[in-house]
Parts: C-alpha cells; sequence; structure tokens
C-alpha cells in the first residue's frame, strides 16, 4: 500500500468524524444564539419564568409512576472555575455583559490575579450561593419527588429546594437575602423550569464577576442522555449585568461501580493545614502549617 | 535517602493550564509556573476534606531530616483520580511534584505523585475529569 493510499484511508476515516463534530458544534451554536435571544426578550427573570411556564401550559405534575430518573452522583462536565463553561478561559474576560461598575470591579480581580493577588471567602467555608452553586466543580445529587427536587453540592453542604407543588414565591413581606434563595419550579415533561429569587450578593467564581442582590436565575433542567443532565440558565441582576446572561450548564453522572464515590460532609475544621486567610492585601495565605519543623 | 530537590519553569505547567480547577480557596499562594520535586518517605496522608495532604519526609544534603506537605484535593476528588488513603501507607517511598508556596514555606500544591516501590503515578487533578 503506497502513502497516498494510506492517506486517502486516513481521510475516509477521520472526514466523517470530523463532519459529526462540526455539525454537533454549529448545532450547539445555534442553540445558544436561541437561548441568548430568548433571555433578552423579557426584562425580568420572573417574567421570562412566566413566559416558559405558559408555554409548557402550566406544567404538569409529577406522578411517582413517571419519574425522570436523575438517581447517581454526577460531576460537572466541563469548564473548570468559568461559570460559562462554554467561555474564554479563567484569565479572560467571560461572556457577560456586565454594568460599568461591575465590570471594573470585575478587571480589578483579574489584574490581581495577575499579580498574585486573589482572596475566596469560600476559603473559610462561606456558603457559595446561587448562581456560583452551579459552576462548582465538586460532586452533585439530584432527588427528584413530585413536589419537591433537591439539589445537592457536596462543596460546602449547599442545598437547593425547587418547590414544585404548586406553591409561589415567599411572599416579599418575608424576604431576606439568603445564599440559595427560594426557587419554584414546573415540570414539563421530565424538562424542570426553576425561578430562583431572594438571593445574596457574591461571586460567579474567582475573575469570573460579581452579582448583586437583585439577582435572579431562571434555569431548564433535562437529562438529555443516560449520563448527561443540563441547565439552560439566565441570570437576570440589572445592577450587575447590562443584559440577561444565558448559559448551558452541563453534569456528567460519573462512572462509580464500586460505589465509593459518595458525597460526604463538608467542614473548614477537619484539618489546620486547610485555614487559609486574607492577607492586608488581599490575597490569600495559609495559616501554619502543622507539618513544619 | 538522598535529596532529590528541582525546581523549574516546568512542562507540567501544561497539564495544570489544561487542569486548573481548584475550588474552595485561590491557589494564587502557589507559583504555577514553577514545580518543586523531592524524593522522600511518607510520614501521614491526611485524607480530609476539602483538602488532603500529604506530608513527606525528605532527607536534606546535609543528612537532616525535613517535612514537605502537598495539598491536594478532598477524598471524592482523590478517588475519582484512583488515589486511596491506602496507596500512602506511612513509610512508602515516593517522588512527589508540585507547585511550590510563594512564601517559601515547605508547601506545594501536589501535581504528580510516583510510588517508587511500583512505579505507580498518582494525578490528583485527574479526578475532576468526568470517567
Amino acid at each position: 500500500m503506497t502513502k497516498l493510499h494510506r492517506l486517502i484511508i486516513l481521510l475516509a476515516t477521520l472526514l466523517p468524524i470530523l463532519l459529526v463534530n462540526v455539525s454537533a458544534d454549529d448545532a450547539g451554536m445555534a442553540e445558544r444564539k436561541k437561548m441568548i435571544a430568548l433571555g433578552l426578550q423579557y426584562g425580568s427573570a420572573e417574567a421570562l419564568y412566566e413566559a416558559l411556564v405558559k408555554k409548557a401550559g402550566g406544567g404538569q405534575p409529577l406522578a411517582w409512576n413517571n419519574m425522570p430518573d436523575w438517581e447517581g452522583v454526577y460531576g460537572r462536565t466541563k469548564g473548570g472555575l468559568r461559570f460559562d463553561p462554554d467561555g474564554p478561559n479563567v484569565g479572560e474576560l467571560p461572556t457577560a455583559k456586565f454594568t460599568p461598575e461591575y465590570h471594573a470591579r470585575l478587571l480589578q480581580t483579574m489584574e490581581d490575579r495577575k499579580n498574585g493577588i486573589e482572596y475566596d471567602p469560600l476559603s473559610q467555608c462561606i456558603p457559595p450561593g446561587y448562581p456560583r452553586w452551579l459552576d462548582l466543580p465538586f460532586l452533585r445529587e439530584f432527588i427528584v419527588t413530585p413536589k419537591q427536587t433537591t439539589m445537592f453540592a457536596e462543596a460546602f453542604n449547599s442545598v437547593r429546594r425547587i418547590y414544585t407543588d404548586g406553591r409561589g414565591h415567599l411572599h416579599e413581606d418575608y424576604h431576606f437575602p439568603t445564599e440559595n434563595g427560594d426557587s419554584i419550579g414546573v415540570w414539563d415533561g421530565h424538562r424542570l423550569i426553576t425561578h430562583t429569587n431572594m438571593l445574596m450578593a457574591h461571586m460567579y467564581e474567582r475573575s469570573q464577576g460579581f452579582y448583586s442582590e437583585e439577582v435572579e436565575g431562571v434555569e431548564i433542567w433535562e437529562k438529555v442522555d443516560e449520563r448527561t443532565m443540563i441547565a439552560h440558565v439566565w441570570i437576570y441582576d440589572p445592577p450587575a449585568l447590562a443584559e440577561p446572561w444565558y448559559t448551558r450548564q452541563s453534569y456528567t453522572r460519573l462512572t462509580n461501580d464500586d460505589k465509593a464515590i459518595r458525597i460526604t460532609h463538608w467542614a473548614c475544621k477537619g484539618n489546620d493545614n486547610n485555614d487559609v486567610i486574607e492577607t492586608e492585601i488581599g490575597g490569600s495565605s495559609h495559616r501554619d502549617f502543622t507539618f513544619d519543623d | 535517602m538522598k535529596k532529590l530537590l528541582t525546581i523549574s519553569t516546568a512542562a507540567l505547567a501544561v497539564i495544570l493550564m489544561s487542569l486548573s480547577t481548584i475550588a474552595h480557596h485561590s491557589i494564587t499562594m502557589f507559583d504555577r509556573d514553577k514545580t518543586v520535586t523531592v524524593t522522600g518517605v511518607v510520614k501521614e496522608f491526611q485524607y480530609t476534606n476539602p483538602h488532603s495532604w500529604l506530608i513527606v519526609t525528605v532527607t536534606d544534603e546535609d543528612g537532616k531530616k525535613v517535612n514537605w506537605g502537598f495539598e491536594a484535593e478532598g477524598p471524592s476528588t482523590l478517588i475519582r483520580a484512583g488515589i486511596k488513603k491506602k496507596d500512602f501507607r506511612p513509610g512508602t517511598r515516593i517522588t512527589i511534584t508540585g507547585n511550590p508556596i510563594r512564601d517559601g514555606r515547605k508547601a506545594a500544591y501536589w501535581v504528580k505523585a510516583v510510588r517508587l516501590d511500583d512505579g505507580k503515578e498518582f494525578e490528583p487533578r485527574q479526578g475532576f475529569i468526568p470517567k
């Protein structure tokens, strides 16, 4: 067989794979544009949520004999410490369109990071809160019951409860800032549409920008294949975002044949070597190590 | 035991760039453009949340024993990377590479460890790759 023959066979083998990947990328881009446009149609998370619920005919109650199979332990499919898994690497500007004030804050953190100055309140096991909950790189569980879906993140023992029993949000008279907010949702078949408000100001991730106390989120959760859970997410936050930030979050059900991968409690005080404090200039430093001579 | 200590602008940085996921705290206190490699024996494997620490006793050129600490992710991520607590029983001989802490203490962020008895390699950050 000549080199030319070998080259032709190689190209014939690779071409279909390349074409499938290009096609998938195109489909992904088209979906992303569509979802961004959808978010832009509505002036608030509440308005988008109401429109999605209306489109779903108000949603349908979930029955015990027709439950989605969301069991298992999941890890984030991709994205590292980027809030938008399809966005640029950490160190580059994320895909959000921030207001000038929040853009300036982001730029400052990016500059500080370049100079080795960075501190994350999570260092002291302060909960990440929502929307940051979505980009945590550790384990997750999705526990579905007809009237409530509970989403559990291993990191910082962070629990989200999405009420699907027809109740509305907590009345404004009872609002106060909380880490994971107040979430309600409806089922559209096996797709879960949610709205979350009553949140606390925090950061999307280190060098990924900040959100205000007015932040709200709308999500559509769906298991798209045996191992992949996705969430279309729109974040609205008028003080911080010039327009809604759409991202497509993805989580992979982990192979766990020996059942060794389990979610365990996180606490910062289990090991003194994990005590990380903020320095005077806003950086991070470990306190004294126990193993130092 | 002879101490092996090298600091370099490492090729391993390439791996780190692609597997740069570390939560809980910033890792700017570690110099990710450098690596430190030591050979020694495991003193203790602190298999804890949210981070684990592998403590290694190294004998320096003067024959003095010094401890190095290598920080890694917590047990669930280590399990996903195939790293068990028993892999590093006290007395296990290893060569380990990490990103050194900037303040000069004998600590680093664990990149890769090689168990000398069988040559098996252990990379904690592999635990972030869904399998």
